[in-house]
Formats: C-alpha cells, structure tokens, sequence
C-alpha cells in the first residue's frame, strides 16, 4: 500500500475533521444552520460503533480459538466464552427474524438471559471485591513510611466516617470523612483533571497537525 | 505503593471471617443510625425545588456489576420524582443500561408502564443511545436525532412529552446514576458546559445559569467527582451504597409506602469496615513483631 493511502489520507481525513468539529464547538452559534449541518459528523459515530462492535466480535472469537487451538493457558474457558457468545447471538438474532424483538431487549428469552444470568454473574464477580480488600487489608497496608502512615490513618478515618457505625462511635467521624473528601481530596483531584486535560488538549493538537501519528500504526 | 506479603496463614481463613461476620447483620440487622451527608441532602433539596411538571432526566449509565449501589439510588429518586409529581424522560449511554433502566423503571411505574396512559406523558424512556460522549452532545443539542424512537419503538415527536422536550435548554434537572465512562464528567463536559445560560430557570452558578446535575455512583468513583461538586456543577451526590440507604431513609420518612431496605446492607458495610480496620492492625502489629524478632517480614 502506498504511503498516501496509509499516511496522508487518514491525517488529512484527520485534520479536516477535527477542524470542523473545532470550528463548530467554539466558533459557530448553538442552532444556526452551520452548527447543525456538524451534527451529521456526529451521527456518523453511531456507524462507526457497530462496526466496531463487529470487529470486536471477530477478534473475540479468532483470540479464543487460536487459544483452543494451541491448548493455550484456560483454553477450557475459551471454549465456554465460544458456547455462550454464540448462543447469546443466535438467541438475538432469533428474536429479531421472529420479529419478538421490536427493540434492543424486547426478545423475552434475550432479556431472561441478561436479567437472570449476566447480571448475577457480573454482580458476583463485582463483589468478590470486598474479599480480596479484606485480605490486602491485612497484607498490604504496613506503617514503613511516613506517607504509607498517612494512608493508613486517612483510609481507616474514611472507613469510619463512611459507614453507619462510625457515627455511632463517635459522631464526629462523619464529619471529619466529609472534610476530607471536600477539601483534601477535591484539591488533589482537581490539580489532576486540571493537568489530564492540559494533557489531552496538546495531545489533540499534535494528532490534528500529524505530529502525532502513533495511532496509524508503526511507520514502515 | 503497599508491598504486598504473605499471611502466615491461608488467606481464605480471612475471607470465612469476613463471610460470616457480613452475613450476620445482614440475617439480623443491627438498625444502626443512618446520618444524612450534606451531599445526599443537596440532592434532596434539589429535588424538592422543582416544581410539579418540570422535566427530569434520568440517565442510566451502569452495568450489573454496580447495580447493588446505583440500583437503590435511582429507584429512590425515581420514585421521589413520581410522587412529586415531575416528569421523566429515561435514557442510558450504557448498551447494558439499557434493560437494568427498563426493569428499574417498571417497578416504580408498575410493569408494562409502557401501555399505560401515563407513558408519553409522565414518563418517556427512551432506552438506549449509542456513541457515548457524541451520544450525550447529540442528546443534549437535539433529542430527537440522538435517537428517533424510544425503547418501545414509538416514534419520539409522537410522544407528548418530547414534544416539550427538544433539547436539553427544556429539562429542569438532570439526574446522573452511573459508574464509569460516559458518566458525570461527560455530562458536564458535553451537556453542561454547551448548554450554560440556556435556561434562565436553571441556578446561577458563577454568574452563568448551569443545568443542575445530581449523580449517584460507586464510593470508588465519588472522589472523583468531588471538584465538580465544590464548584457548583455537580448540586448533589448520593455517595456509594451509604448515599443510596440516606436518600432511601429521607424518602421513607415522608413516603412511608417507600420501603427502607439498605439498612442490613449498611450493617454489613459497617462490620466489614471496622474488621478491615483490626485487620490493618493486626497485620501490623504481627509486621512489627516479626520485624524485632530480627526474622525477615515476609
């Protein structure tokens, strides 16, 4: 492929994209007939995800079984992600050509999958969080140094302050939890927004001009 | 960063406490006092504001995996809006909000609230839009091209509700239940922030009339969100499973017919804090022996 087919076609699409959309954020007014001809761009994003989606199904499956393939490491959960993508998709598709499936969930067997097999198994994943916090609890958190010693005394007065019993102890352990997720934490949260999006707006302008060409891929 | 080590014993002997000590409360609830935070009240008195027929949107941005949290959030506010008689259109930015919204909508509204006469005219759930942040901008500046139908398939303008609802200069509060990306921040930055001073009934924030947001999420996210909630964007935030259980309990308190049912679950909360604290405690105390035994801490 030649280097104006992979190179200065996607950065000139680039440029010219980004450019319109900055041009209709901040220089053209809210309702004019300019601004709402942009907003065919947007919609294109929709067309852009299910391809995605798509894709991500393909490369889905082609991972999992090369992995059955090669018998690689869990090659037996591979076959089970296979089994249930699949089904899940014929049950889909299925509620679609019967036309039980007026809109996304409406197919009956779809939504009783969602509601009584994803959804506990996410939850149930989810959760097992509160172990694993328990354990590193007892692990992890030692006084070696003066900061890991401010982590610990800060983590244990939010892990008063933001349960029930906490007030029950001592009622002023609310309040001290309040504090500082206010003001402590707001502080050092904002100072890090602040610099992801300093971050991310240079970022934007060196992809827009291709200086930053690194999501098209290594330059050979 | 902690330096994990290993127990002297096995480690599943601290997950068999922890089972059984969460599981008592949660079998025999201690009925602990539940405080209200400054942070749930504002979202109370931001509701209370408004006024019977403002339009709320309720926007369902979460998966199953948070639904123990957001889940007790939204369906309290969603049931404090029904009875104070506002309006609500639904949405998600999330593919797997979308059923959890409909199932969550139904038991407030009652099942096959679609086919009611409410439906179009109280209540409009639009179900879900795809796009993410482009989805909430296109949302926000033109409701019906972010989508033209709603969940059920009916056409948006043939509802009378989104005849009054063309952009988001029309909504009066914005509620956010979410847990991640697009979430509160996508709100504000690509709603909030394009719309200021379309609404002159909105609250002047800095001088500028801003969209009021109230969010619900996960108590890892809600550090997060706390610059937002300091400078006025964010009115309120219902805090983790705590923020669900005071928004649930002022509820109850003026709509008895509004079940109180965190409070086992904040029970629980609690006796897992206190045992990850003598936890912390006790694995430092065994580090600070084995340290001046001269052994090696691992």
């Amino acid at each position: 492929m030649s280097l104006v087919v992979k190179r200065y076609i996607p950065l000139a699409i680039t440029f010219i994209m980004g450019f319109i959309m900055v041009i209709a954020t901040y220089f053209l007014a809210p309702g004019t007939p300019a601004r709402d001809a942009t907003a065919l761009l947007t919609a294109t994003v929709d067309v852009l995800v299910v391809t995605a989606g798509a894709i991500g199904l393909v490369a889905l499956l082609r991972h999992h079984l090369m992995n059955i393939n090669k018998r690689g490491r869990f090659w037996q959960y591979s076959t089970i992600t296979i089994i249930a993508v699949i089904i899940y998709l014929i049950i889909g598709l299925y509620g679609v050509a019967t036309h039980e499936q007026r809109y996304m969930y409406a197919s009956e067997l779809f939504s009783w999958v969602y509601s009584n097999i994803y959804v506990h198994m996410d939850m149930t994943i989810f959760s097992l969080l509160a172990f694993f916090i328990a354990s590193a609890a007892y692990r992890a958190f030692r006084l070696r140094s003066l900061e890991a010693s401010v982590l610990l005394i800060v983590g244990s007065l939010m892990l008063l302050g933001r349960a029930p019993i906490g007030g029950v102890i001592w009622e002023g352990f609310p309040a001290i939890a309040e504090w500082l997720l206010t003001v402590p934490n707001a502080a050092g949260n904002r100072a890090i927004t602040i610099g992801i999006a300093i971050g991310a707006i240079s970022l934007a302008i060196r992809q827009l001009l291709g200086v930053e060409r690194g999501y098209l891929g290594p330059e050979r | 960063m902690p330096t994990e080590e290993k127990t002297p014993f096995d480690r599943r002997y601290i997950y068999i406490v922890l089972f059984v000590l969460i599981s008592i409360p949660l079998l025999y609830p201690l009925n602990l006092p539940i405080p209200i935070s400054p942070m749930s009240q504002d979202v109370w008195d931001a509701t209370v504001a408004l006024s019977p027929g403002d339009i709320v949107v309720h926007s369902f941005d979460f998966g199953p995996s948070t639904l123990p949290e957001n889940e007790p959030q939204c369906s309290s506010h969603l049931f404090h809006c029904r009875e104070l008689g506002l309006r609500v259109v639904a949405v998600a930015f999330w593919a797997a909000g979308g059923p959890l919204a409909h199932d969550i909508i139904s038991e407030i509204y009652g099942e096959g609230y679609e086919n009611t006469a409410a439906y179009g005219t109280e209540i409009v759930y639009i179900g879900y839009i795809p796009g993410a942040e482009v989805g909430m901008q296109t949302f926000g500046d033109s409701t019906w091209d972010a989508k033209g139908t709603d969940h059920y398939g009916t056409s948006l303008p043939d509802l009378a509700l989104m005849q009054e609802v063309r952009s988001v200069a029309d909504v009066t509060l914005w509620a956010e239940w979410t847990s991640g990306t697009p979430g509160e921040q996508q709100v504000i930055q690509f709603i909030q922030g394009r719309h200021q001073g379309e609404n002159t009934d909105w609250p002047l924030v800095r001088g500028e009339h801003l969209l009021p947001i109230v969010a619900g999420s996960t108590a890892v996210s809600v550090p997060g969100m706390m610059p937002f909630y300091s400078a006025g964007q964010l009115v309120g935030i219902l805090n983790g499973l705590a923020g669900a259980g005071e928004y649930e309990k002022l509820v109850n308190d003026v709509y008895p017919q509004y079940p109180y049912e965190q409070g086992p679950g904040l029970d629980a909360q609690s006796v897992a804090h206190i045992l990850v604290i003598l936890f912390v405690v006790i694995g430092n105390i065994t580090w600070a022996i084995s340290k001046s035994g001269g052994g090696k801490s691992s």
